[in-house]
């Protein structure tokens, strides 16, 4: 067995036992709490890195395999393993979880409710996200998946804002309900006989199923996993018009969570895209391509314009949220379609797309933690209150404009990445399809620069004359997202190189 | 009348003899309370310590029936059928049995003794202060196990009516114990009417089967004797649907469930705890074996009690899941809650009589019988290795899991409940600052009842849902059943989560903080480490469980 | 040195870091940072087009020193990077460079004293670093990045005193409108690479070798090559200004003066302009000219529409916007006919004369403290060097034939004009007219007559700011010299740009034009500057005329000049509100119909059912059984005594769920087919 096969249960479970340790410390020691939680969430962190710089971007892609693989009986009769690996579609994003994790610890030293309870669930949050997307067997998958539920519940629910108890069982039940549709179209394909037939047994492995193309014959069935699996993600990506759990989560989240919901879990709606959807049913894909294209288009335009009425700021990103995400579900959409366009233009929408996910994790996280900043100090997120917070709050101001602009797609930072290569595909498929997301770039622009100009620019409100600066401990938790966006914005080959593996084989499936 | 291997129900009659002696033991240290031999021998310890060994042996029991498949056990894990012999006790004339024993049976025993094991150690906590009768008391239980443990090897009319009466006996009188509580002798009054109304109406339809189908009691003989010509007049049908009626009332399946919701509420919590889980696992278990073995293997258009059970498990979930929503008391809640839970478990049943019949699947040889009713005009039918059947398994992973994640459910509800005088969900009100311990361990139990790994609940409803798309293949409507399964496990964690809500997100109050006993704590611990330990150790459990499931195959 | 061409733009790109970060402790306040990287780019830039240009003869004719790494993998392809060495960029090289050192220089000057200084220019940096890197960028998806980074440079400065909302608004406005030409941009930069493979321009594999791929017919029955072209020029549309685009530039003029005179006069907003010239060959390889006839016509509107406009305006820097527009629709309008040379010429001209007169209005401005022209007057006397270089520049912008730089690009896109296209000929004519005497109105109200406001008491500014107004006034005359019709250096190096295929596409389309000096052309462009002076002169500086009179015949018409053809407004009501409205909409919808009627609706209904089952469970079960119970009492029941009267109605309700499940199986028996539809699916 590779030696190296350790390293992801190492990763994923790192946090669990931190758990169990801050269990362990009394509750009055707040600041062990939290000085313990934020070391041991160092060490995925520092274990991703190694794991991003171990990894062999010429290795094998899922589902031909995957790296650092480890696979142990776990319910040997009905063919569940503990599998785990990585490919070039998740490095990026256990780094991203591991980076999201330590910075949000980091901003969530002002907690001083309950912050044992806390610090504790905010760890076993990580254990489920990493979970996610080391998974390589459907059970194992499904359970972190759903582990990574229970304690964003209780964020919202016990540290979130007026609205707390709403947003919490709105969010607990509106994802709950694609999980088990998801859940239902797992079952679905591991009875598929395909897949009994390539593994000599009934398997929960998802190399395995990928491989088999679950009823690549019967489209009916076909069909009915296909939508059973997109309900599940699509709520958690969330695309229109499953989306309106996700304002209110985030608005009643408190920041770090907020940071998580929008940098983490909406990414593992996008990963099961590409991890399952896109290679799983392959064929019932290309054949609806067009329904989430359509879908994404108008979660582009519609969460911009949507996003522009807001006159709360968490809310507003939140919206940008919908409208973000709705280029990567483009970006599946175009790479998956049926349609034969080039192979090339395919990958470039799936690097996007993907490219999109690790931008958006950076930029929306980055943007989250500037709301709570300047709701901590003003308590109040209302637009319409602010002005002029760019000549009192300079670095805060420029922080801001950064993310801003890199949330509007700025070159020189990953979005803009993303948006060129997503449209680059799509303007393959349909010049149309790409004609009407070039709107939604416009209104993004629009939104976010009126929102700039709402809170920095203009006469100062006498009220915030002496609201303070941000500070070390805020510019730490702000500064490596910044600096990422800003290092793939300008040599998006380092990270690109890891997506386009992926890319590959996912698109080859279909060519 | 041939009697046969005594040995093999041993456990039963073991736990049988250890009531009695609780029982007597307690008349005779009853005259002096506190004094003499209670004090140094006092019943609610010697009953628990009676009954453990019952455990244990039920659980060696269950070893040694698999075991009795000899080498072929390790096959098995490779995936491959492995058919483990029955043996038949008081084989009547014709050769059908009156009791099965099986470690399908015996799994239901090891079930239910370990339920009452917990059951008793929740009474000690419950009943902490003085408790009068406490000797009835343990040995009612004791008795109302064994009788679940006759039930579930029960292959004859007339000995699953007498186990299903003992059990009903024992309930009554224990739903009824705390005398000193009107809601609690109301309980055991209604219990009691009601029971005794079902239990007429099953005897009834059981003598009406055994004239239909040619004057025999054993399931087997109704099986064959169950005919085209024999079921033409319908009267047959009258007689299944009684019958069931019988078994639907244990079960609290709708709408059969109107004593439920009275009686968990007025009950004393332990017995309630006992009632969801050890009472509704015998009337599972006969249910199963009378279906699978009298009624299922028959000829395809005489089916239409089946749908009935089809329209009654959705029924049973939504009924179930609906009413539990506005309900402010958690036993009560919990009443609803367990209600909904049977429709789950009933779409594992219902998964399971495919498995059985299904064309191009298992031929039912049933209980030794040489011969069944068999559908298959092809006449050869057989197995592929690597079909697992999910559906049955399901129906027993689901009970394992509700007996840990139920029980732990009541026990908790039995311990505040006793402590801060209330039963309602609006009194949990920070719980989690005042007994940090129960509280999260009810967040995990009813975080498991809803269905949401890492928990056992998550294990049970992947199996129930995985039989049923299994069957769903070829029956659709249970694909459809498990769509409204899941809509159900969605409404479900909404009450669920509810009670979550009350105890975490209201803000720390005043109240105080409290200390629970020690056996409370521990019945709390040992079903938290059921509750969560089953998801990791799956793989044995699944293990032990196929194997017990394939002895219904054979 | 023309290999290390790319720490040009590199330079200044590291100042804006450090004087962001440490302006505030570093020389100058940050400022000698920004001036010390410009200059040192300024002198890398003469280096390189020393080496350029000295090489010379068959090296500048075929080939172009152009450099590609790879930067980022596509499938099995890399999408590359890299920059390019060729006369056109030479030429933006040493523009951006001057004039930026110059601008920086005068800043010294001007924004002495400003609270954000260093930030001043580390911005300034900033965007020389992105706009000498559009100019130098060989690939299209380097030049769309440097693109959009000045355009941001641009929403940074127009916004520097973000305190006052014009700015603010401003800056907003310019960012927007720009971005909707850059959408343009964005989708035929796609547009080119899916067809032709490649975001690189030159090489064999290209965009511009491998045109021929988009020779077919594409929407609307335009040529491929067109719809690129067109799109492509949306782009220039809005980063220069042109209709109806132009919207942004006027406002613009709420930056510090210095940053209009760099970015919103001399820069970019040529980048328009440069990026049509860069690519050139996609309009040339148009056989059917679509897309250039665009171009022309849309130039040559807005260079009259503007300059109109500019007649009304009363702020100097208004006018001067104005002016701007109008300029570039020029040069557009020259590409439009063909006019590659003279367009990029005029180009250069006009970055220094505007640049000059720009920096000149701030020096009037930082003399008297005013921007409208009603308040000023005679200032000549007071600030004589700036009215001197000021004078100069009209001049070279009026285009005054022999003596002036402005007059030899001018004269060149008329003559171009003259030989391809009349029309554009005649309005490009009429501009010039028009340009001298809003020109001169402004040169007359600012400088001449009496001071009208005995409140300003104006002062000449400080040498470090008249220094580089010298400097730029020198070249508003020498630098057309390099383009006279007698020996044209500028036009035998430009040409070959584009290549030696598209280069002799446009002799071709060239052919039959007098190359030399053209008496007609010039006699035409003397005749307007000359009709424009006398009447500006007529009206402004001796009132002769009085347009005053003309007050009841015209004055809609000047009400319509005075307020810029209502295009904000009609913006503002049409697409503004528009966007407003459905932003609006699609809000009210998502709360009202799909969270609360469908989402929240979904979440009532499941509460709704489980009330009216728990309804039914308390109302109806307990009903009938109160009924029986009812029942049972009065026929004296012999359960009588159990005072609840609840169990045996449950029994009772259970006997009547029985009797019906027994009666739906019997039913189903004694029917052929089960009774429930799909039973029959176990045949």
């Amino acid at each position: 067995m590779d030696p190296n096969c350790w390293i992801l249960p190492i990763i994923t479970f790192i946090p669990l036992l931190g758990v169990l340790i801050v269990m362990f410390i009394p509750k009055e020691k707040a600041a062990a709490i939290k000085a313990v939680s934020l070391v041991i969430s160092l060490i995925p962190l520092a274990l991703s890195v190694w794991l991003w710089a171990a990894y062999d971007r010429s290795g094998p892609q899922f589902p031909n395999g995957a790296q650092f693989g480890i696979k142990l009986p776990w319910i040997p009769s009905l063919g569940v393993n503990f599998a785990m690996g990585v490919d070039g579609l998740s490095v990026p994003l256990v780094f991203l979880t591991a980076l999201l994790t330590t910075l949000s610890l980091l901003y969530s030293f002002i907690i001083n409710e309950r912050p044992k309870e806390y610090f504790w669930m905010f760890l076993l949050l990580e254990t489920g996200m990493l979970g996610v997307f080391v998974s390589l067997d459907f059970v194992l998958f499904f359970v972190f998946w759903e582990v990574s539920l229970v304690p964003m519940y209780f964020l919202i629910g016990i540290w979130g804002g007026p609205r707390r108890d709403y947003a919490a069982i709105k969010f607990f039940l509106y994802t709950m309900v694609g999980s088990m549709t998801m859940l239902l179209a797992i079952l679905a394909m591991y009875f598929s006989p395909e897949v009994t037939r390539l593994a000599g047994q009934h398997t929960f492995d998802m190399l395995t199923i990928a491989k088999a193309h679950p009823y690549a014959s019967n489209a009916a069935v076909a069909a009915l996993v296909f939508w059973g699996l997109f309900l599940g993600f699509a709520i958690k990506v969330p695309m229109f018009p499953f989306h309106t759990w996700l304002p209110d989560a985030h608005v009643e989240a408190p920041t770090a969570g907020s940071v998580i919901l929008a940098g983490v879990l909406l990414k593992m709606g996008t990963y099961g895209f590409m991890r399952v959807l896109m290679t799983m049913t392959p064929f019932a894909f290309a054949r609806y391509w067009w329904i989430i294209a359509v879908l994404s288009l108008i979660a582009i335009v519609y969460g911009a314009l949507v996003a522009m009425a807001q006159w709360d700021f968490k809310k507003l990103i939140a919206y940008s949220s919908v409208n973000h995400m709705g280029y990567v579900t483009l970006g599946c959409a175009v790479a998956g379609s049926g349609l034969l366009a080039s192979e090339q233009s395919k990958i470039i929408a799936l690097n996007g797309a993907q490219m999109q996910v690790f931008s958006h994790g950076l930029l929306t996280g980055a943007l989250f933690i500037l709301v709570g900043i300047i709701y901590e100090r003003a308590h109040t997120r209302m637009l319409s209150e602010f002005g002029g917070l760019g000549a009192v709050m300079p670095i805060y101001a420029g922080m801001l404009s950064f993310c801003s602009f890199g949330s509007l797609g700025l070159p020189g930072m990953t979005g803009f990445i993303a948006e060129l290569s997503v449209l680059t595909g799509t303007y393959n498929a349909s010049p149309v399809l790409a004609g009407l997301a070039l709107i939604g770039i416009v209104v993004t622009a629009a939104f976010m620069l009126w929102t700039l100009q709402r809170v920095l620019l203009g006469p100062i409100n006498p009220r915030w004359q002496n609201l303070p600066d941000a500070d070390a401990r805020e510019v730490v938790s702000l500064a490596p997202l910044m600096a990422l966006t800003l290092l793939f914005g300008v040599m998006p080959g380092y990270i690109l190189s890891i997506f386009n593996a992926a890319s590959e084989v996912i698109v080859g499936i279909l060519h | 009348m041939f009697i046969g291997n005594i040995k093999l129900i041993a456990p039963a009659l073991y736990l049988a003899f250890a009531a009695a002696v609780v029982l007597i033991l307690g008349v005779i240290a009853g005259r002096k309370p506190d004094k003499g031999l209670d004090h140094w021998l006092p019943t609610q310890y010697l009953a628990p310590a009676l009954t453990f060994p019952g455990v244990v042996y039920a659980l060696w029991a269950v070893l040694k029936s698999l075991a009795e498949a000899g080498e072929t056990v390790d096959a098995l894990v490779g995936s491959e059928l492995v058919r483990v012999p029955a043996v038949a006790l008081f084989v009547t004339r014709g050769g059908h049995a009156q009791l099965t024993v099986d470690p399908f049976g015996a799994i239901f025993t090891l079930i239910a003794f370990a339920g009452t094991l917990i059951v008793m150690l929740l009474s000690l906590d419950y009943f902490e202060a003085r408790q009068p009768h406490k000797a009835e008391y343990y040995s009612l239980l004791m008795f109302a196990a064994a009788a679940v443990s006759f039930a579930a090897v029960a292959s004859d009319l007339i000995a699953i009516y007498l186990s299903i009466e003992l059990l009903s006996l024992a309930s009554y009188v224990l739903a009824s114990f705390v005398k000193t509580d009107r809601r609690s002798g109301e309980a055991g009054l209604k219990y009691f009417l009601y029971g005794a109304a079902c239990s007429a109406v099953g005897l009834y339809g059981m003598s009406v089967l055994f004239g239909v189908t040619g004057g025999s009691t054993a399931l087997s003989a109704i099986a064959r004797g169950l005919t085209p010509s024999a079921v033409a007049g319908g009267a047959a049908w009258v007689g299944v649907v009684f019958t069931l009626v019988g078994f639907g009332f244990k079960l609290a399946l709708v709408p059969f469930q109107f004593w439920a919701p009275d009686v968990y509420q007025g009950a004393p919590t332990p017995v309630t705890a006992f009632l969801s889980v050890v009472s509704k696992a015998a009337g599972l278990v006969v249910l199963v074996r009378f279906l699978v073995t009298a009624v299922f293997p028959l000829p395809p258009e005489h089916l239409s009690w089946y749908w009935i059970l089809v329209v009654l498990t959705a029924a049973a979930m939504f009924f179930g899941n609906l009413v539990a929503i506005p309900q402010k008391n958690i036993k009560r809640m919990l009443a609803y809650s367990s209600i909904a839970q049977v429709g789950y478990l009933m779409i594992g049943v219902l998964s399971a009589l495919h498995a059985f019949t299904g064309e191009g699947r298992l031929l039912p040889g049933l209980w030794n019988v040489p011969n069944a009713l068999v559908r298959s005009a092809a006449g050869v039918v057989h197995r592929a290795s690597w079909e697992t059947p999910w559906d049955m398994q399901g129906v027993i992973v689901y009970l394992a899991a509700y007996l840990f994640m139920n029980l732990g459910a009541f026990a908790v509800a039995a311990g505040l409940g006793r402590r801060i005088r209330s039963d309602a969900i609006d009194d949990y009100a920070g719980m989690i600052h005042r007994c940090p311990f129960l509280a999260a361990s009810l967040t995990v139990f009813l975080i498991s009842l809803a269905g949401v790994p890492p928990t056992a609940g998550f294990v049970g409803k992947l199996f129930i849902f995985g039989g049923a798309i299994q069957a769903g293949r070829s029956h659709p409507e249970l694909v459809v059943l498990a769509v409204l399964g899941i809509i159900n496990s969605v409404i479900s964690a909404y009450y669920y989560l509810n009670v979550v809500r009350v105890m975490f997100f209201a803000p720390a109050n005043s109240r105080p903080s409290f200390k629970v006993s020690f056996v409370l704590n521990l019945v709390v611990a040992v079903c938290l480490v059921g509750t969560l330990g089953l998801v990791f150790a799956a793989g044995p459990v699944v293990d032990f469980i196929s194997l017990a499931v394939c002895s219904l195959l054979d | 040195m023309v290999e290390h061409a790319w720490l040009i733009p590199l330079l200044p790109a590291i100042a804006f870091g450090l004087t962001l970060l440490f302006g505030r402790r570093g020389p100058g306040e940050g400022a000698y940072i920004a001036i010390a990287a410009i200059c040192t780019s300024l002198a890398m830039s003469l280096i390189v087009a020393a080496r350029w240009f000295l090489a010379g003869g068959s090296e500048a004719y075929h080939g172009l020193y152009s450099v590609s790494v790879p930067w980022m993998p596509a499938g099995s392809q890399a999408v590359e990077t890299g920059f390019c060495i060729d006369a056109l960029s030479v030429v933006m090289l040493l523009v951006v460079t001057i004039v930026a050192s110059l601008v920086q220089i005068y800043s010294i000057g001007y924004m002495h004293g400003d609270p954000r200084y260093p930030r001043y220019f580390a911005f300034h940096s900033l965007f020389a670093a992105a706009m000498l890197t559009l100019v130098i960028a060989n690939n299209m998806l380097l030049m769309f990045i440097s693109w959009e980074l000045v355009g941001l440079t641009s929403y940074l400065l127009i916004g520097f005193w973000f305190e006052r909302p014009s700015a603010m608004r401003a800056a907003k406005k310019a960012f927007l409108v720009t971005r909707v030409g850059d959408v343009g941009f964005l989708a035929g930069m796609i547009l080119l690479y899916l067809k032709t493979g490649s975001f690189n321009l030159f090489g064999a594999n290209g965009v511009f070798e491998n045109l021929s791929r988009l020779d077919v017919v594409g929407p609307f029955g335009l040529p491929l090559l067109a719809v690129a072209g067109l799109l492509l020029f949306c782009g220039a549309v809005g980063k220069s200004a042109q209709f109806p685009l132009h919207v942004w530039l006027p406002d613009a003029m709420e930056g510090p003066t210095p940053v209009s005179a760099l970015i919103h006069a001399a820069t970019m907003v040529a980048a328009g302009v440069y990026l049509v010239a860069r690519m050139y060959p996609v309009y040339l390889a148009d056989s059917s000219g679509t897309a250039l006839q665009v171009v022309a016509y849309i130039g040559a509107f807005t260079a009259l529409f503007a300059a109109t406009i500019g007649l009304a305006q009363n702020d100097i820097k208004r006018v001067l916007a104005y002016s701007t527009i109008s300029q570039l629709g020029y040069m557009i309008m020259s590409l439009g006919v063909f006019g590659y040379v003279a367009a990029v010429f005029h180009l250069m001209t006009h970055a220094f004369f505007k640049a000059n007169l720009f920096l000149g209005a701030g020096s009037v401005i930082h003399g008297t403290g005013t921007q409208d022209i009603r308040d000023m007057g005679g200032l000549r006397r007071k600030m004589p060097w700036t009215y001197w270089t000021f004078l100069i520049s009209t001049l070279s912008l009026c285009g005054v034939p022999f003596v002036t730089a402005g007059g030899w690009s001018k004269e060149e896109i008329l003559a171009v004009a003259w030989h391809t296209n009349r029309l554009v000929f005649a309005a490009g004519a009429v501009c010039a007219f028009v340009t001298t005497c809003y020109m001169f109105r402004l040169v007359y109200k600012v400088f001449h007559g009496e001071p009208r406001n005995k409140d300003i008491h104006a002062h000449e500014s400080p040498r470090v700011m008249l220094a580089p107004l010298v400097i730029l006034a020198f070249l508003a005359i020498s630098a057309g010299y390099v383009g006279t019709p007698w020996a044209n250096v500028f036009e035998h190096n430009m040409l070959p740009v584009l290549g030696h295929s598209y280069a002799s596409v446009l002799e071709h389309r060239l052919e039959g034009m007098h190359h030399g000096f053209n008496p007609v052309v010039f006699f035409v462009a003397l005749t307007a500057v000359a009709l424009g002076v006398g009447l500006a002169s007529a009206i402004w500086l001796k009132p002769l005329l009085r347009i005053e009179r003309l007050e009841p015949y015209l004055g809609w018409l000047a009400r319509l000049v005075e307020n810029k053809y209502y295009i904000d407004e009609i913006y503002q009501a049409t697409i503004i509100r528009g966007l407003m409205l459905a932003s609006w909409i699609a809000f009210k919808f998502d709360y009202w119909v799909i969270d609360y009627a469908i989402v929240n609706g979904t979440a009532y209904l499941t509460r709704l059912a489980s009330q009216l089952y728990g309804w039914f469970d308390r109302t109806v079960v307990d009903g009938v059984v109160n009924l029986v119970g009812w029942t049972t009492k009065t026929v004296g029941n012999a359960l009588r005594y159990l005072q609840t009267g609840v169990a045996q109605h449950y029994v009772f309700l259970t006997v009547v769920a029985l009797i019906i499940i027994s009666l739906a199986v019997l039913a189903g028996h004694y029917r052929e087919e089960a009774w429930i539809p799909i039973a029959g699916f176990y045949r």
